[in-house]
């Protein structure tokens, strides 16, 4: 490593350094130790699993949290970036994967929003529709600076989150998965943009998830794993598979074991909802008793629409869906509860609790037809119910009438799958279940889903955590669009092939990317 | 930072009880007739009615919705029932027409809010406008003095001292407090006002649970217009005028969160009788009339930041 010195003097292309940045959020250390370089017209490429850290390092660089620890340099001067107002008076723009767009004000007030043009204190529309359709129409999008941004396409507010960034001389771009919702065109479309901004000496930072892209437009890839630097290389120095292999790293998938159940007879099978890989027919997927069946979820892979498909949240687009022979493909929520499937979501306190109910009530929900006697709850068997299932699961505080509002995130996830088991529900869906959660709570968590199939009941896993996905599934299919990319029927998958199946695009778009830089 | 928190949330629900007490000692300490017999059962009688509406407004706001129609479903099953009597004669078929109207109005709220997934603002703003249109239309443009005076006469009745209009009032509040405390009904309705999504997910019938919810409210409202036909005689077009707005902020008194899911019944009855208490000593003390919405008003937004204040701790 050269000291920091002789980097800053050493090229006059250096725009922004960091120097052993660190960022913790309580018991989870996101980043450590971790310095990158940020080169004027470049792109740099910061790539690695989910939870590697890549989002955290854009924060902090544009001026969203403040590190804990490490400094940052801008040409070659120590700089506080406290705030995103500051981030900003550095030339730092930032372009979020969430659009933070008002939908009912047009292109030209959004891309002014916060700071209107004013003559004598009004605002002054024509000189904002004026400017705002000059910077609108190097991104090819004339005529459009008066149009409502409701009625605008997704990849044309991508590109007004771009120009609205891009305040004047914003000398550094930083852009969060800007081809997460882009088809193959408007992805083209974008990446000149980001061509012809980097030729005129801007320096860019992306963070992408899909290799191929990001091999096709960088100069400069920055590989994070676990919150630590891996390596930040020139492309020219690095491939497809040598990029993997650092995201992937060296360490085993452990602590996550699956325990082991010898698997039953199918439970839950839904046909031809599925495209097969080949895009040709169609495939089934199935789920027995006694299994784990794990789905990755990262970005681009939408797969919340088969989730909505399997648990009557959406109606189911294949010819059959049956669980333990109840045809269910017309179903409501309430048919498929009924007949044993459960949906987990991610986000406890949002989709699967009522906050200000106690433990108990939340229980109470699913069962109440249970717990019921001519209309009135009966109060002291839910009571035991739910200390029995306190005590089995060790929920804390061991109090059914705690709020589970009060409760840890851990905790609160296990009172969602406390409702379930109550309900004896065979099939639970399970979305991201340990995103919101630490690192003791996972283990937790784990122990609790071997015990959930130990019982002959089967679980489809969704899960953003590969590690996780690996360590605990039967078999993963790796889906996008409702279409199977790859399936791993052995366990343990191969975490090599399981990240090349995620982070690759299907052979048609790898070969129309490469021709697209000239 | 434990402590401070538990003690806020400890004190949360006696903020209104206290401004209660206060507000009892001040009209008492300036006029002590304030406390007579006879102005307590001066106010029995002004309440009553109020809380039964003041029922209704808090099943619909614990589901996350609320009820301006109240004030013009209470002229209108009143109009019905005066209607029925000049058919039939029957004081039954006129007590069932009143509450059959309120829980019609009540059920239309109830189908647009929950199965069309409108605004309850606009919805039950339009029921408002409905209901008064059709109990002025009904009516002839006049009241309709028409029950008989047995009728009537129980309207100022006494049970064991007490007016029976406050018993009724009481009953009314007794059977929902027990619905809501101890029935699924009543843990359903919470749930969909504390977290509709997740409660769909549990598999509660949201739609259904709001609909219900909103028909039950219209048929309590009709049973507070039954009862002022027994204190005025019959149906009038315009009675009940901006009662939902009262009824409302009695609610809000109560500690009840307007996003649905939070709030107590006993709580709500406390509020309404604070503002009537209020109404009432206003006049003793000789304060003219008029100046009792800008108390009610007063009270209702102090009470309102404290609680805001509270949560945001």
């Amino acid at each position: 490593m050269t000291s920091p010195q002789t980097m800053t003097s050493s090229g006059q292309d250096v725009f922004l350094s960091a120097h052993g940045l660190s960022r913790s959020y309580g018991p989870i250390q996101a980043l450590s130790d971790v310095s990158v370089e940020i080169r004027r017209g470049e792109v740099h490429a910061i790539v690695g699993e989910n939870g590697a850290g890549k989002s955290t390092l854009m924060r902090l660089l544009a001026g969203e949290e403040r590190p804990d620890s490490g400094r940052i340099l801008i040409d070659g001067k120590p700089v506080e970036l406290g705030s995103p107002h500051q981030a900003k008076a550095q030339g730092i723009a930032i372009v979020h994967q969430q659009f933070q767009l008002v939908d009912t004000l047009t292109v030209a007030e959004n891309i002014f929003l916060g700071r209107p043009k004013r003559w004598f204190g009004l605002v002054d529309r024509r000189s904002m529709q004026r400017a705002a359709a000059e910077r609108l129409r190097s991104f090819g999008m004339q005529g459009k600076a008066g149009v409502w941004v409701r009625d605008l396409t997704v990849a044309e507010r991508q590109l007004v989150e771009i120009a609205r960034a891009l305040d004047g001389d914003a000398k550094l771009l930083i852009l969060d998965e800007p081809t997460a919702s882009l088809g193959a065109e408007e992805r083209d479309e974008l990446f000149r943009h980001v061509r012809r901004m980097k030729a005129q000496g801007a320096a860019i930072v992306l963070i992408a998830h899909n290799l191929d892209e990001v091999l096709a437009i960088s100069d400069r890839v920055t590989v994070l794993r676990n919150g630590r630097k891996i390596d930040s290389l020139p492309r020219a120095a690095v491939d497809y598979a040598g990029v993997v292999a650092m995201i992937v790293g060296r360490e085993l998938a452990h602590g996550y074991q699956k325990a082991d159940v010898p698997r039953g007879a199918p439970v839950l099978t839904a046909q031809k909802m599925i495209r097969s890989a080949d895009g040709a027919g169609f495939d089934d997927i199935s789920l027995r008793r006694g299994e784990i069946v794990g789905i990755p979820t990262y970005v681009g892979a939408m797969v919340d629409r088969t989730l909505a498909e399997l648990t009557g949240l959406r109606r189911f687009s294949g010819t059959a869906l049956s669980v333990d022979g109840r045809d269910l493909s017309r179903a409501s929520i309430r048919a498929f509860i009924d007949a044993g499937v459960c949906l987990i979501p991610g986000d406890a306190m949002a989709e699967g609790l009522i906050p200000n109910f106690s433990i108990a009530d939340n229980i109470l929900l699913p069962n109440l037809k249970r717990f019921r006697s001519a209309g009135v709850v009966r109060r002291r068997a839910l009571r035991a119910a739910v200390m029995d299932l306190i005590k089995e699961l060790d929920i804390r505080p061991a109090n059914p009438d705690a709020p589970v509002r009060s409760l840890s995130g851990g905790n609160r996830q296990k009172v969602v799958i406390a409702k379930w088991l109550a309900r004896g529900a065979t099939v639970y869906v399970m979305n991201d279940p340990t995103k919101a959660v630490d690192v003791g709570a996972k283990a937790e968590i784990y122990r609790l889903l071997g015990n959930v199939v130990r019982d002959n009941r089967a679980i489809l896993l969704v899960s953003s955590d590969t590690d996780e996905l690996i360590g605990l599934s039967d078999r993963i299919i790796v889906l996008r669009d409702q279409q199977a990319v790859a399936e791993f029927p052995e366990h343990p998958a191969d975490k090599q092939s399981l990240l090349a199946a995620i982070v690759g695009r299907s052979a048609e778009s790898r070969s129309a990317l490469q021709e697209a830089p000239r | 930072m434990r402590l401070p928190t538990t003690l806020a949330s400890n004190i949360g629900p006696l903020i209104v009880p206290a401004v209660f007490a206060v507000m009892v000692l001040t009209f008492w300490s300036i006029d002590s007739r304030y406390l007579s017999s006879a102005n307590l059962l001066n106010i029995m009688n002004q309440v009553s009615i109020m809380m039964v509406v003041t029922v209704a407004a808090s099943l619909v706001i614990f589901t996350g919705g609320f009820d301006l129609s109240a004030g013009a479903v209470v002229a209108l099953s009143g109009v019905a029932a005066s209607l029925a009597i000049e058919y039939t004669d029957s004081v039954a078929i006129a007590l069932l027409a009143g509450v059959a109207m309120g829980m019609l109005v009540g059920a239309a709220n109830g189908f647009f809010v929950g199965y069309c997934g409108v605004s309850p603002l606009i919805v039950t703003l339009g029921a408002l406008n409905i209901a008064r249109g059709l109990a002025l239309i009904l009516a002839g443009g006049s009241a309709m003095y028409n029950f008989p005076t047995w009728f009537t006469d129980l309207g100022t009745s006494r049970v064991l001292g007490v007016p029976l209009l406050f018993v009724i009032a009481l009953t009314v509040f007794a059977v929902f407090a027990v619905v809501l405390r101890f029935t699924t009904f009543g843990v359903s309705l919470y749930a969909a006002g504390g977290n509709a999504q997740a409660a769909e997910l549990s598999g509660i019938n949201v739609k259904f649970i709001r609909f219900v919810t909103y028909a039950l409210a219209g048929a309590v409202t009709a049973i507070a217009g039954l009862m002022l036909c027994a204190r005025t005689g019959g149906g009038e077009p315009t009675a009940g005028f901006l009662y939902e707005l009262e009824a409302i902020a009695a609610v809000v008194l109560g500690g009840a969160s307007l996003a649905g899911g939070e709030g107590r019944l006993w709580r709500s009855m406390v509020g309404i009788l604070l503002l009537t208490a209020l109404g009432n000593g206003l006049n003793i003390v000789g304060v003219h009339p008029h100046w009792k919405g800008v108390a009610i008003g007063g009270i209702l937004v102090l009470a309102a930041s404290l609680e805001a204040l509270r949560r945001r701790k």
